[in-house]
């Protein structure tokens, strides 16, 4: 879409203040995103696009490129200058588990350089009410009684949802039978029609049959509970501090690129962040504002990426 | 009554300027767009729901929906004239639409077409307003085995899709449903035939299939020919465009048979327009006097399917609103909206936010009032494109769908994928192989078989359990009548032939 | 040798060989799983082997009966690949503007009664209505001119 009069107004304007000490940014900076218009990603990219572009004094622009998982966009991105004009906006998805789910991925993961770390969507684990349990203590009790009969849906095998039923039998060695569906969307749907008995969702999907009755909420895979869902007990208060599964969202540059860019685009992205507005937005939509810079969110993909290996080994699942 | 002041309160929201205005933006873009090749609604919203940032969310959603059900309207047009459906829900438009304008009765299709959808929409209007939570309870009985047998009825149904050899028209399906295993396999996470394309693990992507196999298929066969003739002659007066009688006489049966299948599979989120248009009219051939008509310009034929998935579209935001949980990709894209507004949506939309959801149905029937007196006066401009000659319309068809296919996911795999569909679809018009059949397989194919695997992994291994529960075992039922109905037929039909042979 | 419905031969022929290339590579690389527990690769077996049978009774009898050769349009045919080839090839390179152009020279050499009038006057209008109603109306991400990408 092309930018408004404000934000070439502001450009400008930006231009008549004293030269700044680099140069960059004097042309628009373009956000390539490995997530489907409308997806969680980029509601996320698209919530800090207009503040960020505010910050830098140049338009951003959002350029969706889904298919592949991702592959085409960081290929794309790949391609490009390493000069800041390019980022990646992306997720777990194409940065975790493809390279630990696929025996060759398509493009070389430690060629990207993080710049920020903008939210974290925890997943929910809810229950059908017709289960009768109300508690993960119930459900592990009710899992240890009866083997295998409790049906768990996921978004599909190796999704981050899938790979949350796998962290729960691990950490408290139950046996759940897991049924893959295309999509969390229908993996909701599934648990609220009761074809299984427990679901990882994202907290938007539920919200409202949780506080409705039409499910039961049992633990925020999270270490903070929810703005939006207050009562659900976080994974440490229900007794599992491990039985964190959270997707995440950030921008990412090419190796290469000035850290002096790296660090401006960076804190126009936390500057765009700590506008009240996006942040009671993302709040309204189950998200965790994280705004960590280049150093932090190294730290925690280190963490994310082991964490995700101990559990893909520990269950056996092969790369394909 | 209850509904009367929802009403009240919808119109209050639906009829003020500014939301009007964005109706009007939103039908009439989804109207123009969807003519476009390959660009259906998916493609259309994620395009444009941008826009939408900077207004109010109810504008935002009504005009995002605008643009949805005006892309269904939209999308028969280029079917009828070129042959070159719009978008894959409107491909089965072209199998008697595209022969009606061969006979010069172009207008009529496009006015016709513009009624059928109208009604669709008008009934699956009323549904929502007045049934949706019903609704939406009832499409959560709908698990994997009654999935499994809709998707068998609906194969079943498949060979009366095209005229001409069954064997040709089931090897045609079984084609379409091995293109629908591409892709990632949810069960085991394999990428199956992959063969090296990153692209290939999302599968093969509907709208490349579909504009490979009409578009380029048809511009083909169709340059020479074409370049000879004379530009093909239409009526083109609003009263030889007007549907005749006759015409009028056909439209109620086909129209209402259309609604109702396409009403009931538009409210299921497992299943939409395109699934809801074949099955409509596989389900008009069925109930025809006379079948053999179908394929040469029937105007049931478009009646059908195009009240199908107009009902279709409409009763797809029953689940979408009622269990604020997407059914499509669509629909996801359109909730984002709200999202990106910091709504979440969820059931408690309709009680928290009454004027929006009762805003958007009042608007729906605006939207749909706009497109059908919008259409009457474009009928006429659009048949007037087949004035142009073909030599010069085919290079832009060209173009166009190469552009359209790319926009979908931003992908040049798509247009090289189109281009071996159009490459397959030639051939497949050279050795009298029919086209539809195999968009009906990739459509049903994969959820075909995501159903059974989940309906066999939920009864534990047992095949049984399709007969277990009523709606699965009342579906399988009628598959299995139709099937013998069919075989009947076929005897009958052979004794005939063989009587007639000894008598004469 | 005696005429046949070559057309049916071949046809039902390419798709049994289809069939069966396909039921041997998802025999070969998938697993089958059992009928009860179906892995990836049952599906696209089973319906491998449907397709050869099809193919197989479109085939037979064709060989029995006689039939005509389809024309096929190879000049359409070879200007069509060729015009969608190169769009494919050069659009993200040099542009939508220059790629159109190209397209529209390339797509009108597949009509035998093309004129070089057509093909000047496409090469102008379609560039720009492409832009317009794509790039400028739908936001399309593709350039309309660039060099050296």
């Amino acid at each position: 879409m092309k930018q408004t009069l404000f934000s070439l107004g502001l450009t400008a304007l930006t231009a008549l203040l004293p030269a700044a000490a680099s140069a960059f940014p004097d042309k628009p900076v373009t956000i390539i995103s490995t997530s489907a218009a409308g997806s969680p990603g980029d509601v996320v990219a698209r919530l800090v696009r207009e503040a960020m572009s505010e910050e830098l004094g140049q338009p951003v622009v959002i350029e969706n490129r889904d298919a592949a998982g991702g592959a085409l966009a960081i290929d794309e991105l790949l391609g490009t200058e390493p000069d800041g004009y390019h980022v990646l906006s992306t997720g777990a998805g194409p940065i975790v588990f493809a390279p630990l789910l696929q025996k060759a991925v398509d493009y070389d993961v430690s060629a990207l350089k993080p710049v920020v770390m903008l939210a974290a969507l925890p997943t929910v684990l809810v229950a059908n009410p017709s289960l009768g349990v109300s508690s993960v203590d119930e459900l592990i009790a009710l899992a240890k009684k009866e083997p295998g009969s409790i049906a768990v849906s996921s978004g599909g095998n190796g999704t981050p949802t899938h790979l949350a039923s796998e962290l729960m039998k691990q950490l408290t060695d139950i046996d759940i039978l897991h049924i893959p569906y295309r999509g969390t969307s229908a993996a909701a749907t599934a648990v609220l029609s009761n074809e299984v008995g427990i679901s990882f969702s994202g907290p938007g999907h539920v919200v409202d049959q949780i506080n409705s009755g039409d499910l039961v909420g049992l633990v925020v895979n999270d270490t903070k509970r929810l703005a939006i869902l207050p009562d659900l007990p976080t994974a440490a208060e229900v007794g599992l501090p491990d039985f964190i599964v959270q997707g995440w969202f950030g921008f990412f540059v090419e190796e290469g690129t000035p850290d002096e860019v790296i660090d401006m685009l960076s804190s126009a992205a936390l500057k765009a962040l700590e506008d009240p507005e996006a942040v009671s937005k993302l709040d309204a939509l189950g998200f965790t504002v994280v705004g960590s810079g280049p150093a932090e969110y190294q730290a925690y993909l280190d963490k994310n990426i082991a964490l995700w290996d101990g559990v893909i080994k520990a269950a056996g699942i092969e790369p394909k | 009554m209850d509904i009367l002041a929802n009403v009240a309160l919808g119109l209050g929201t639906a009829l003020t300027p500014a939301n009007l205005f964005y109706s009007f933006a939103g039908v009439t873009l989804g109207m123009l767009v969807g003519v476009l090749p390959g660009i259906g609604a998916m493609a259309a919203i994620s395009m444009l729901f941008p826009l939408t940032f900077y207004i109010d969310p109810t504008s935002a959603i009504i005009m995002l929906a605008g643009i949805y059900y005006g892309t269904s309207y939209g999308g028969s047009t280029a079917s009828i004239l070129l042959n070159l459906p719009g978008e894959p829900s409107a491909a089965v438009t072209a199998l008697d639409g595209y022969p009606m304008a061969q006979n010069g009765r172009a207008g009529t299709a496009l006015m016709i077409t513009a009624l059928a959808s109208f009604f669709g929409g008008s009934i699956g209007i009323v549904l929502m307003m007045l049934f949706s939570p019903a609704i939406a309870a009832a499409a959560l009985q709908f698990g994997a085995w009654e999935y499994c047998a809709l998707m068998i009825l609906g194969l079943v149904a498949s060979s009366a899709i095209s005229d001409g050899s069954l064997a040709k028209s089931l090897a045609m399906v079984v084609l379409g449903i091995l293109f629908g295993t591409v892709g990632i396999d949810i069960y085991s996470g394999v990428y199956r035939f992959q063969m090296g394309v990153p692209e290939l693990r999302d599968g093969i992507s509907l709208v490349a299939f579909a504009m490979g196999l009409f578009g380029f298929a048809e511009v083909i066969s169709s340059v020479r020919g074409a370049a000879h003739g004379a530009p093909r002659i239409q009526s083109v007066t609003m009263r030889e465009m007007l549907p005749t009688r006759d015409d009028m006489r056909r439209f109620l049966g086909p129209a209402l048979r259309g609604t109702a299948l396409g009403s009931a599979l538009g409210a299921l989120p497992g299943t939409g327009p395109t699934i809801a248009s074949f099955m409509a009219y596989m389900a008009e051939k069925r109930v025809a006097k006379e079948p053999e008509r179908f394929g040469k310009g029937a105007i049931e034929g478009v009646i059908a399917p195009e009240s199908a998935n107009n009902s279709a579209g409409q009763t797809a935001f029953i689940p979408t609103f009622a269990l604020g949980i997407p059914g499509t990709a669509t629909m996801a894209i359109m909730l984002s909206a709200l999202m990106m507004q910091g709504i979440n949506p969820g059931p408690s939309m309709m009680t928290d936010r009454p004027e929006m959801f009762w805003g958007l149905v009042m608007s729906f029937w605006i939207g749909n009032l706009l497109l059908l007196v919008l259409n009457i006066p474009l009928v006429g401009i659009w048949v007037r494109l087949l004035s142009v000659p073909y030599g010069v319309l085919y290079p832009a068809i060209l173009l166009f769908v190469c552009i359209g296919v790319y926009s979908v996911k931003n992908s040049i795999f798509d247009i090289w994928l189109a281009l071996g569909f159009g490459l397959l679809g030639y051939g497949m018009r050279l050795a009298r192989l029919p086209v539809a059949p195999m968009v009906l397989g990739i459509v049903l194919g994969p959820l075909l078989e995501e159903n059974f695997r989940r309906g066999m992994l939920l009864s534990r291994g047992d095949i049984m359990g399709i007969f277990d529960r009523p709606i699965s075992a009342s579906v399988m039922a009628v598959s299995g009548l139709l099937l013998l109905w069919g075989l009947w037929r076929g005897l009958r039909d052979r004794r005939r032939a063989v009587a007639r042979a000894e008598g004469s | 040798m005696r005429n046949m419905d070559y057309t049916d031969v071949v046809a039902g022929a390419l798709l049994a060989l289809i069939g069966i290339a396909a039921s041997g590579y998802s025999f070969a690389h998938y697993d089958l799983g059992t009928l009860l527990t179906m892995g990836p690769g049952m599906f696209p077996f089973a319906l491998g082997l449907i397709l050869a049978g099809f193919g197989l009774i479109i085939a037979l009898p064709a060989v029995l009966r006689s039939g005509s050769l389809p024309n096929v349009e190879w000049r359409a045919l070879l200007f069509t690949f060729a015009a969608v080839s190169v769009f494919a090839l050069t659009v993200e390179r040099i542009g939508l503007i220059p790629s159109a152009i190209l397209m529209s020279v390339l797509s009108v050499l597949a009509d035998r009664r093309g004129t070089l009038k057509r093909m000047a006057g496409l090469a102008v209008v379609l560039p720009i209505l492409a832009s317009a109603i794509f790039i400028y109306g739908l936001g399309v991400p593709l350039d309309l001119v660039a060099w050296g990408r």
